[in-house]
């Protein structure tokens, strides 16, 4: 269980308690947002058709300062009042802002989600369930439903158990398999308390996958086989600068680093498998850059891979994408294809 | 209509006409039952708009003790005399029905809320479509939702090019599809050479003659366990035979032009079918069930990659099972 009341590591966001005697509802729901607002209508309405009242419920909208759109409007038109909103001074880039929602949050559940995913139906009354009848639990999961840009399902995260219950070993599923993604997860308040906040050092993903490996080792977590949570993935997120200059796996391994640090307990297998995942990402990654043809990105991505993990399945799926590449690249009309190395 | 196909007689004058008949055919699943009975209940419209009537194949899992508990009095109850298969029961059910719109739901699957509402606004926006069907979720023997059906078409409205699409292979499950009864009583009931791909025929023999709708919301949950017809006869590879005889009658209905092309679609697609379905087999230590679908992709398609494909389940029958599982 949590540790002796000793304050968080330095590398990570301190979030200090609710002040006493202010208002504390059960959730918090935490939609942090930025040049998301075409989505944002829909991610509120799906927590507005649950809504338990304000005593209930916190719902917020923490602005990264947006500056392609006007989520603000989005809040007053679809809120009407329920929802409030906050907007940083300044963009602090997402890892902070969501620190800010965490701060901001009051409630002792905290549900971060994001202004382009959703929630089923039933939702909030399933992920109550586990925390009103075992005190150990620190976060509760449910299984993921992927959307596409337009709000259209594409598959489901994979069952991990059949059945609502405790997973009994979390902190290796967590790190190896990464099955949560945000809009699944909700946790308690006093739990980032203890541990922590989102880690800033973490600059375009992988702060949650640490973050949750992070609080499986110190707390149980609940699962709920039901997907009641939306998470969009959109094409376009997966290229940019973040991707062509490989920081996407540098963050990745900087998250395995920091558990493998802060929890002395993992087996070495742990890390390995996670490296495993990380690199068979990366090839993902690279695939979709072989679509994109952005040949750049596609070769930082190999090279990443293969840094980060050399297994038998990791290159396989290595070589099978070379091959993949280089017909892609042979296929393309001879205008478009670049003199030289790919790169 | 044929000698196969059974006459669905109109409904007598008179006789008062739900918009909804939602006809349940159940064999051996009545453990399922109350949970696909109180996803429709759960919608219901009161009986003046809905006949809801589970029809049993003569199970000896007592569903009528489950339609009278959750059902309490809602839900009508009929029960065959004797076993009759389940595309017969299918048509005890078309019989039975009374209303304008008919959902075939087997009494181990299910809907999610507003598939009524949706279905029925499909058909209140284009009158002239025969059918319409929505997106798929198909779960295990739990209830879990393990996958998607693909997705057809971005918005709701009537489906461009149906009848190739659905010549090519069957793609959808038939708690997704909702017929207005007068279709099956111009077209025939459910083709009695088949018996487990007569639904398969019959989206094609309707897309023929009449324009389908398609919702994209998944809607209907078609639930996948060993104890269903379905798999049952999937050890025997029976499914694949069957197959091939709705691909030869489907060919009928297709414009000349196309049809070989269509047909031949469909073959490589059933026989690679049955080269996965081979493979999962060996996998799971189900070595019989493995080489009866190597033969039967064989037979289907000899082409080269087909007889790779069987060559592959061949051998893997003869290694230790990987993984002792349920049949896929």
């Amino acid at each position: 269980m949590s540790d002796n009341g000793s304050s968080p590591h330095p590398d990570f966001a301190v979030v200090p308690p609710v002040p006493p005697g202010a208002a504390r509802p059960r959730w918090s729901v935490m939609i942090p947002t930025y040049n998301c607002a075409d989505y944002l209508a829909h991610t509120l309405r799906s927590v507005l058709h649950q809504d338990p009242g304000p005593d209930a419920m916190q719902i917020e909208v923490v602005d990264d300062r947006s500056e392609r759109d006007d989520p603000e409007r989005v809040v007053r038109d679809v809120g009407g009042g329920r929802v409030s909103f906050f907007r940083q001074p300044t963009n602090v880039g997402h890892v902070r802002n969501f620190n800010t929602c965490l701060e901001r949050a009051r409630g002792r559940l905290v549900h971060l989600l994001h202004g382009d995913d959703a929630v089923l139906a039933g939702f909030y009354d399933a992920m109550a369930v586990p925390f009103r009848e075992n005190s150990d639990i620190g976060a509760a999961f449910c299984r993921t439903i992927y959307m596409d840009e337009r709000g259209h399902w594409t598959s489901f995260s994979p069952l991990l158990r059949s059945g609502r219950r405790v997973l009994s070993d979390a902190l290796a599923l967590m790190a190896t398999r990464q099955p949560a993604q945000p809009p699944s997860v909700v946790v308690r308040r006093d739990v980032y308390e203890q541990l922590g906040g989102f880690d800033p050092r973490f600059r375009t993903c992988a702060e949650d996958w640490e973050m949750y490996a992070r609080i499986a080792a110190h707390y149980a977590i609940w699962y709920e086989p039901a997907p009641l949570a939306l998470y969009r993935r959109r094409p376009h997120s997966l290229t940019g600068r973040g991707i062509r200059d490989g920081q996407n796996a540098r963050d990745a391994r900087l998250a395995i680093e920091t558990y493998r640090r802060h929890d002395p307990a993992l087996p070495p297998d742990v890390t390995r498998q996670a490296r495993e995942l990380a690199a068979l990402w990366m090839l993902m990654v690279a695939r979709g850059a072989r679509d994109a043809r952005d040949d750049v990105a596609w070769l930082r991505q190999m090279w990443e891979a293969i840094r980060t993990s050399r297994s038998r399945p990791v290159l396989g799926r290595l070589v099978r994408e070379s091959a993949a590449q280089t017909r892609a690249v042979a296929r393309r009309p001879a205008l478009d294809r670049p003199h030289g190395a790919s790169a | 209509m044929t000698e196969y196909r059974p006459t669905i007689a109109a409904v007598p004058l008179g006789v008062h006409r739900p918009l909804w008949s939602v006809m349940i055919p159940t064999y051996q699943c009545a453990r399922y039952l109350a949970h696909t009975l109180h996803a429709v209940l759960c919608q219901d419209p009161g009986p003046d708009a809905m006949q809801i009537e589970v029809v049993d194949d003569h199970s000896t899992d007592d569903p009528e003790t489950v339609t009278r508990d959750v059902g309490r009095g809602r839900v009508g109850f009929f029960r065959q005399p004797a076993n009759v298969g389940h595309a017969r029961n299918f048509e005890t059910c078309l019989y039975r029905s009374r209303g304008h719109l008919v959902h075939l739901l087997h009494g181990d699957d299910g809907v999610r809320d507003a598939f009524y509402a949706t279905m029925e606004g499909a058909f209140q926006t284009a009158p002239s479509i025969g059918a319409a069907f929505c997106r798929q979720i198909i779960t295990d023997a739990d209830g879990n939702w393990v996958h998607i059906s693909p997705l057809e078409q971005e918005e709701s409205g009537v489906i461009e090019g149906w009848l190739d699409h659905i010549a090519s292979g069957q793609r959808l499950q038939t708690p997704a599809m909702v017929v207005r009864r007068e279709v099956y009583e111009r077209l025939g009931g459910f083709d009695r050479r088949l018996t487990w791909t007569e639904d398969w025929e019959m989206w094609v023999r309707i897309a023929k003659h009449f324009p389908v709708w398609y919702e994209p919301a998944p809607l209907a949950l078609y639930r996948v366990h060993s104890q269903s017809s379905s798999g049952r006869q999937i050890n025997t590879a029976e499914t694949i035979r069957d197959v091939r005889r709705a691909i030869e009658i489907i060919r009928g209905y297709l414009p000349a032009e196309r049809a070989d092309a269509l047909a031949r679609q469909a073959i490589h697609a059933t026989a690679h079918a049955a080269i996965r379905r081979g493979r999962r087999f060996a996998a799971s230590g189900v070595r019989a069930a493995a080489r009866a679908h190597a033969y039967e992709a064989v037979r289907t398609e000899a082409s080269p990659s087909v007889i790779a494909g069987a060559a592959r389940v061949m051998l893997a029958t003869l290694l230790p099972a990987r993984r002792p599982s349920e049949a896929p």
